[in-house]
């Protein structure tokens, strides 16, 4: 049984976790007790002994360990890729989305005024373009004044035959 | 897979080498740390099997975790860390079971295999599989610092922030489970002549 004071310090000391001071202190004090030198050679052999316990890894396990590793690490590769290729995928979809609906829009929009007005029947434009101050509704009145020139200029032609 | 040859390659170099893809590097750390962590392993489990697969589990978990591995710690701090996770859920795992083990009606056969499993001190020799023995006999907890402290070598400071407990309860646990294995293995420690200059 230790009932030394001092034996709160032995675990410490054996570990070698007392400060220079403490430690200096404590083996002054191990000199003359020998409740403490006894059990700090105890601790010893226990300490030794656990220490003792170095069972290796077998070789077949350190193998086993191997291969669920590259499985695994193969299995990541094809995960990263099946990703890739998803993303790939999402990206050439979106661009034919893309191509097919918005260009196709701008395409329209892109036609000048002038052209849209030409192909399209009179009586059918909207009044905001006939009427309004838009180009293509300058482009319309335009157009009006000409064929109503060459009206005019056809009837002072009869008028003048006459 | 062939041993991998001995490089001279730090531990970060191989993880940094593991991150882009190099798989040897990867192996070249199992090669190099998977001794140690068998031998912690091994000691808080008890059973060469278990020790085994803990081992694959931290490596599988350190494959997947690579990326958020920051470098603040040592590897090897890291895998101690990821192996005591596993332990510790091995721990619960076993009381779990074995509490309902004991409900049912195995319970009288469970009761046996678990005294037949607890060592008897007067059993004792010299072999390697007494120290297996005298460990098992402990706590799970007193158990943990033991293996930390003497298979390990790890300081008082490096176990509580490995175990997150304060630096005392460290201190007491290691003084406990060291006071209880000198109890019970009192007769073995007595006739055993280790020289050791602590």
């Amino acid at each position: 049984m230790n009932s030394c004071e001092q034996n709160q310090n032995i675990d410490a000391y054996l570990d070698g976790e007392l400060s220079p001071s403490a430690r200096t202190q404590f083996e002054q004090h191990l000199a003359l007790c020998a409740i403490c030198a006894r059990e700090l050679a105890r601790l010893r052999r226990l300490s030794a002994t656990v220490a003792s316990y170095r069972p290796t890894l077998s070789a077949d396990a350190l193998e086993r360990i191997h291969e669920a590793v590259a499985q695994t690490w193969d299995m990541g590769i094809i995960r990263l890729a099946r990703r890739i290729s998803a993303v790939a995928a999402a990206v050439v979809l979106a661009g034919s989305l893309y191509l097919t609906f918005f260009q196709t829009g701008q395409a329209t929009a892109s036609v000048p005024v002038w052209e849209q007005t030409a192909v399209t029947d009179v009586q059918q434009q909207p009044d905001a373009v006939v009427a309004g101050s838009s180009s293509g509704g300058e482009q319309v009145q335009l157009a009006e004044w000409i064929v109503s020139d060459l009206s005019t200029a056809k009837q002072s032609g009869e008028s003048n035959a006459r | 897979m062939p041993p991998a040859a001995e490089n001279d390659r730090t531990d970060p170099e191989l993880v940094r080498l593991a991150r882009r893809g190099d798989a040897q590097a990867f192996h070249d750390l199992i090669d190099r740390h998977s001794g140690w962590l068998f031998r912690v392993a091994i000691a808080m489990v008890g059973s060469r099997e278990d020790a085994e697969d803990l081992i694959q589990e931290v490596f599988l978990a350190a494959s997947r975790g690579m990326a958020r591995f920051e470098e603040r710690s040592s590897v090897k701090t890291w895998l101690r860390s990821i192996l005591l996770n596993h332990v510790s859920k091995l721990y619960r795992s076993r009381k779990v079971r074995r509490h309902w083990s004991l409900d049912d009606e195995r319970g009288e056969a469970v009761r046996a295999e678990m005294e037949a499993s607890i060592p008897n001190p007067a059993a004792a020799t010299e072999s390697k599989a007494d120290v297996q023995a005298m460990l098992q006999a402990l706590s799970d907890e007193h158990r943990e610092v033991i293996v930390l402290r003497e298979i390990d070598g790890l300081s008082y400071e490096e176990m509580a922030k490995l175990l997150r407990l304060p630096r005392g309860t460290v201190e007491s646990r290691l003084h406990r489970a060291r006071q209880q294995l000198k109890e019970k293995f009192a007769g073995y420690l007595e006739g055993t002549d280790v020289e050791n200059d602590g």
